[in-house]
């Protein structure tokens, strides 16, 4: 059988054993299903395939769009896997080395049917060979399009973050230049300089989190003994401080005693219920409960908003870093790093994060094992500390 | 109950006839109170702060500003949607729009809308916000 026919004959079968490797690229493969790893490999072949079976260079062959994106540009298989590696968080070299190992999986797998290459058998190796770097081509080019993009996106949330409470430290000082020159009654502008600039760190500590987890192989944590009731009690306690406006309530049930990061545990809740009061219906209350789960091996933090049902294909995105919820959206929805934050603390802990959306409203759910097993560590861990 | 911000009423002797309303709608309580007490000090106009779409859509049913300094990036909603329901209320007599917003893309889409009459980066200069204000021809 000739090679074209061999992989239009296999080529589910083809892209299922590359799936398979694709699953061993970590972390980023760790949140991707058979389906999305698998995704388009499939049509990459078949496209290469029948290249093949028509004459001129590679680049000049068939241009079958797969998809259209959001410009309308016409996009080819490889394309829409480029762009999609990009934003499922793998690497260059990872991207790279799907192509190589699609190359190897289906060489071998055709030699395997034949006892011998003649010339005829070499010239198809060779338009294979072209067909397989076209489509690495494309696709990385589009992969470094959607880094480009993302960085732009990025550049763009990280100025938009911190603008605000520039403009509250300016309006502030401003106002006391002015208090001070008219010796009027001191405006209580200093309590809000202090707070703007708290903003302000806390924007850079979720930069600077946000680069280790890229650049680091994740998060590390330094777990300790602690109960999640105890701390997320009085996380929202201190937040109810903050918005005097807004009712935090809160109900916990079970044993909840477990080893975890401390530090990054109080940070996760604390992103979940600040982004349940800016995202929630106006005026309403939120709750956060804390229960046990998996007969008692995991406690789960539940973050429940009233508000609008967020649509499900916001509610896939809203743990990616910088991703926007919709392109219309001008809200600010699923702009900044809080959620992406809590995914990785709770990964870093062996957990996950959930989030489910309904008419009765939004609710969060951080899920962690009591045990510190999968805790992924500093090194420097305090785990006989109460 | 929404907690009251802490804006200073108006000084007595700036009274007029009719003091004229600056509508001020940010989702950040201390940047609004803060822009409000400047703007107070450096006009003569009253400042009336909001921090979110709907008490800035509830403020807009009782009483007309007769200018709104708009923030657009307002979870869960957006300036994009006030100027709607503010251009369907009061139609011809639309109170002028200043946009100050720290996205620079909804920036330029309100730059292009005809609804909005002037538009600045954050952080706005407060005296260049008092200037437009000042210069703001009575009714």
């Amino acid at each position: 059988m000739e090679l074209s026919e061999f992989i239009l004959a296999n080529a589910p079968l083809l892209a299922a054993e590359c799936g398979q490797f694709a699953g061993t690229l970590l972390p980023a493969a760790d949140s991707l299903d058979v389906e999305a790893l698998r995704n388009h490999t499939e049509q990459m072949l078949r496209k290469i395939a029948a290249d093949m079976q028509r004459s001129g260079p590679a680049a000049q062959r068939g241009q079958d769009a797969e998809r259209t994106n959001a410009e309308g540009e016409a996009l080819s298989a490889a394309q829409v896997r480029g762009d999609q590696r990009a934003e499922e968080g793998f690497t260059v070299s990872q991207t790279v080395a799907e192509f190589r190992a699609l190359r190897a999986i289906v060489l071998r797998r055709w030699l395997e049917t034949r006892p011998s290459i003649e010339a005829a058998g070499f010239e198809e190796l060779i338009r294979f060979n072209e067909g397989i770097d076209q489509a690495l081509a494309e696709a990385i080019h589009r992969y470094s399009v959607a880094i480009t993009l993302d960085r732009s996106q990025f550049l763009g949330v990280l100025s938009h973050e911190m603008r605000t409470p520039i403009a509250t430290i300016l309006s502030s000082a401003h106002a006391l230049r002015l208090a001070a020159d008219r010796q009027s009654t001191l405006p209580p502008a200093i309590e809000r300089t202090q707070r703007a600039a708290r903003s302000l760190v806390s924007v850079l500590d979720d930069l600077l989190d946000y680069v280790r987890c890229g650049v680091r192989g994740g998060m590390r944590l330094t777990p300790m003994a602690f109960s999640m009731d105890e701390l997320c009690k009085e996380v929202a306690s201190d937040m109810s401080d903050g918005y005097p406006d807004r009712a935090i309530e809160f109900e916990s049930d079970g044993d909840l005693r477990g080893t975890w990061d401390e530090q990054r545990i109080t940070q996760a809740v604390q992103n979940l219920v600040t982004n349940a009061l800016k995202y929630g219906a106006p005026r309403t209350p939120v709750l956060v409960a804390v229960r046990e789960s998996d007969e008692g091996a995991q406690v789960v933090v539940e973050v429940h908003n009233s508000g609008p049902p967020i649509p499900p294909r916001t509610l896939e995105s809203l743990f990616k870093p910088l991703v926007r919820g919709s392109e219309d959206d001008e809200s600010g929805i699923s702009l900044g790093l809080g959620l992406y934050i809590v995914r990785e603390i709770a990964g870093a802990h062996g957990g996950r994060v959930e989030a489910e959306s309904t008419d009765a409203g939004t609710v969060f759910r951080l899920v962690v094992p009591k045990a510190a097993d999968g805790i992924r560590t500093s090194g420097f861990g305090n785990l006989g500390k109460n | 109950m929404a907690q009251r911000l802490l804006v200073p009423s108006m000084n007595e002797t700036t009274a007029e006839t009719h003091v004229r309303t600056v509508l001020v709608v940010d989702d950040s309580r201390d940047y609004v109170e803060a822009l409000c007490w400047l703007l107070q000090e450096l006009t003569r106009w009253r400042a009336a702060p909001v921090c979110t779409i709907a008490e800035a859509i509830e403020h807009i049913e009782h009483q007309r500003p007769d200018a709104v300094l708009l923030d657009l990036q307002m979870p869960p909603s957006s300036g994009f949607h006030f100027l709607d329901v503010l251009s369907a209320k009061f139609k011809e007599r639309l109170p002028a729009v200043y946009v100050v917003s720290g996205n620079a893309e909804l920036l330029d889409r309100a730059r292009g809308d005809q609804r909005v009459k002037a538009a600045a980066i954050k952080p706005a200069d407060p005296e260049s916000l008092a200037e437009w204000l000042n210069a703001m021809p009575t009714s």
